[in-house]
């Protein structure tokens, strides 16, 4: 089954000077495209404050405390930890919002076990936001930190909402800039950063008294250190027992990727709500990518709320991943690409996602100091099947590039409660 | 690198294509911004009054209601898939963010 996929997938980043030129003059064109964008963005920004003056009012966010335990749980992987969020607003016209996320990571991936051994660490998430509720809309800003031992990322955010057409029209304008700082463990010399900034524009629309539909588009660009660390690149070597070895992936330093989705949600006299999403994803990395979503909610008795979720997600993965190369990273004399990665977050995949969701609200449970309590029960179930991936195992006795392709399965735990101020 | 850029001509096959789709890009934003600018002068009056958006208003009418746990899911997504941005709804509910 897997034998046509093998060590001469994918040679299609050749060193040659046309490959080279055509590559430089595709970045040449993302540049420009970027420059192009950051103007109209730019023009948009200063057309919404002058243009957009119309009716209706916006909302502040709800005040709330959410408290939140998570679980991501593969067959060689743990991710758990908590979460909280709190949401307060200040007099009539702002509200701050302040986050705190740990994740602890137990194992290892399937890649990570071949040259690594399971390992442990925390990360901290910590975002804090305010919003400024004017007649029309709300402008918020906000900053984010996530350390790790040998990862650092920050970044700064604001966001534009503003209504129009009678309210039945709300346009987003959002943007983003963040600085990573890569280091690596048992290696005081390794340093290394990585930039990036994110335009996001949305328009939401009331299209019947049952229907809203939303309309996103966003752009991120990076620049820098992409590569994980750690990850390396499996390449064909005769002269060991197993007939492959490891060598250090190298990436490109830039990337430009573009997401636009489409969403709708319809009020069904149930009474429930349908909701779908479709999304369209393509990058500077040749990566591209189709999502659906479909999602039902159910509430009964007033107080019960049932949610089911089905997602379904294929990616065409990056020009310059393969399971295995015919030479490695460190022979760039032999070495077929000038880039090469075995990440299989850039292989040739299909997801699909089941979920369900049970929320129970306790009704004016805070007396005169809060008011609902919900408590809430998500779970899905991930699975991701890999065209071009193959699970190495060193104790099978399997030809190179004859290995089986790799399946992940993992559930997704959230339980959290949420009480509304 | 630079012997690939020596033998490149400034013309080349790929150049047209991509400022083709490049023109294209800036046509479909140029036409975005004046579709959003023209809908605060046009007649077209708002269809559904604020009396009628009741059902539109329920908390499970919302894209992204549980922002901890919503959040939680993409940044696992992202972590095993390719595709970034554009994962939540904007506004949602009522239309009133």
């Amino acid at each position: 089954m897997g034998v046509d996929v093998g060590v001469t997938d994918r040679p299609r980043v050749l060193l040659d000077a046309s490959a080279e030129g055509a590559r430089i003059l595709r970045c040449r064109a993302v540049l420009s495209f970027r420059v192009l964008f950051r103007v109209i963005f730019r023009v948009m920004l200063f057309g919404f404050f002058c243009v957009v003056h119309s009716l209706w009012a916006a909302v502040l966010p709800e005040e709330k405390v959410e408290v939140l335990y998570h679980q991501y749980a593969e067959s060689d992987q743990d991710i758990n930890g908590p979460a909280v969020l709190v949401q307060k607003r200040i007099g009539k016209k702002y509200s701050l919002t302040y986050s705190h996320l740990v994740d602890r990571v137990t194992g290892a991936s399937v890649d990570v076990r071949l040259y690594a051994s399971p390992y442990v660490e925390t990360r901290k998430e910590n975002t804090l936001s305010a919003t400024h509720l004017f007649p029309k809309g709300t402008f918020s800003v906000g900053l984010s930190q996530s350390v790790e031992n040998d990862f650092e990322a920050r970044s700064a955010f604001w966001q534009l909402s503003q209504e129009t057409f009678g309210g039945m029209t709300t346009v987003n304008l959002g943007f983003s800039r963040a600085w990573d700082e890569i280091s690596r463990r048992n290696d005081d010399a390794f340093a290394q950063t990585a930039d990036r900034w994110q335009y996001r524009l949305g328009v939401s629309q009331v299209l019947t008294p049952s229907w809203i539909t939303s309309v996103a588009l966003e752009t991120i660009t990076d620049e820098g250190y992409l590569n994980n660390p750690y990850r390396q690149v499996r390449y064909l070597d005769a002269s060991v027992d197993a007939g492959y070895s490891f060598s250090a992936e190298v990436y490109p330093e830039t990337r430009t990727s573009y997401a636009l989705s489409i969403f709708s949600k319809y009020y069904v006299d149930i009474p429930g709500a349908v909701g779908f999403q479709y999304r369209y994803f393509t990058d500077s990395w040749a990566i591209s990518a189709h999502q659906f979503s479909f999602q039902y909610n159910q509430p009964w008795r007033d107080v019960w709320e049932f949610e089911g979720r089905l997602r379904w997600y294929t990616q065409n993965g990056a020009e310059f991943f393969s399971d295995l190369f015919p030479f490695g990273s460190v022979n760039t004399a032999l070495r077929s690409q000038n880039f090469q990665a075995r990440d299989k977050e850039l292989a040739d995949l299909t997801s699909l996602t089941v979920g369900l969701g049970v929320s129970y609200t306790l009704k004016d449970w805070g007396g005169k100091w809060a008011d609902d309590l919900q408590l809430n029960v998500f779970w899905d179930r991930l699975m991701v099947d890999y065209d071009n991936y193959r699970e190495v195992d060193r104790q099978l006795n399997v030809a190179p590039g004859l290995e089986p392709l790799y399946q992940l399965d993992a559930n997704i735990f959230r339980l959290f409660i949420t009480l509304r101020l | 690198m630079g012997s690939g850029m020596m033998g490149l001509g400034k013309k080349q096959v790929s150049d047209g294509r991509v400022k083709r789709q490049y023109r294209r890009g800036a046509r479909a934003m140029i036409l975005l911004c004046a579709w959003i600018g023209l809908m605060g002068c046009s007649n077209l009056k708002p269809w559904v009054k604020p009396y009628e958006r009741d059902r539109l208003a329920l908390p499970y009418m919302t894209f992204e209601r549980h922002d901890l746990a919503g959040g939680y899911m993409h940044h696992a997504y992202q972590s095993r898939e390719a595709a970034r941005g554009a994962e939540g709804g904007s506004g949602g509910g009522c239309g009133c963010n």
